[in-house]
């Protein structure tokens, strides 16, 4: 298993369409991958999971990826949210 | 933050059989509904704000669950719907599943906080298959308060 802390950059946070891309993003590994925010941890492969987390801008996610393509899936994952899931701000 | 969904859905936000087929239609008879209700005055401020947000990637989710939404300052807080369509309507949601349960959000455009955590409280609810086949058996509001009590 690989785990990342992030930060979450974008000024809307994890709203509905960042979290699409999030989960679409995650559903094409074949790895699992849980998100953790405060204790929380959810299915990073679930919309309304990840809408669960309620992250904000500034919040920080742990990302947990476990499987045969976890390090290019945390990767891909970590620069989308780096990227401010391709948002202007 | 805990938000308190009860407060925020009663009889004036809760629509328990929409009439409509068709997507956009959809968000029409919610946003008209919340029109008579009180709870929006600018009907085609709404109405756009929720178009034009649902035309940049639609808000059709997964498990039969759809989250319009849009950002127009012609409201000042937070406006929330909840409204159920039993056979379901195509709304190009995620898993391809026709959508029932609509959770419809309007917030102003500067706050988006009480608008995410919503969602958040919602979600949380409504990832448990036992919360939406409640749902979706309610025949009066009151047992539609019930299960986000």
């Amino acid at each position: 298993m690989v785990t990342k802390k992030i930060t979450v950059k974008n000024k809307l946070g994890l709203h509905a369409r960042a979290a699409v891309k999030l989960v679409n993003l995650a559903n094409r590994f074949e790895s699992s991958v849980k998100i953790e925010k405060d204790g929380n941890i959810i299915d990073g492969k679930s919309v309304l999971g990840t809408l669960t987390l309620a992250a904000t801008k500034g919040s920080s996610i742990t990302l947990r990826i476990a499987g045969k393509d976890e390090e290019i899936a945390l990767e891909s994952l970590e620069a989308l949210i780096n990227d401010k899931f391709y948002e202007n701000e | 933050m805990k938000m308190n969904l009860k407060k925020l859905l009663g009889k004036e936000n809760v629509f328990l059989d929409l009439k409509s087929s068709s997507k956009k239609d959809i968000i029409k008879e919610m946003i008209d509904r919340l029109v008579v209700s009180g709870k929006i005055k600018d009907r085609e401020a709404a109405l756009e704000a929720v178009l034009t947000r649902e035309e940049k990637m639609s808000t059709g989710m997964e498990n039969g669950i759809a989250i319009p939404h849009g950002k127009t300052d012609s409201v000042d807080q937070l406006i929330t719907a909840v409204a159920l369509k039993k056979e379901g309507v195509d709304f190009d949601s995620m898993d391809g599943q026709v959508s029932t349960i609509f959770i419809m959000t309007i917030s102003p455009q500067s706050r988006s906080g009480p608008h995410i955590q919503f969602l958040a409280e919602v979600s949380k609810l409504l990832k448990e298959p036992e919360a939406r086949e409640m749902l979706l058996a309610a025949r009066t509001v009151e047992e539609v308060i019930r299960v986000f009590s």
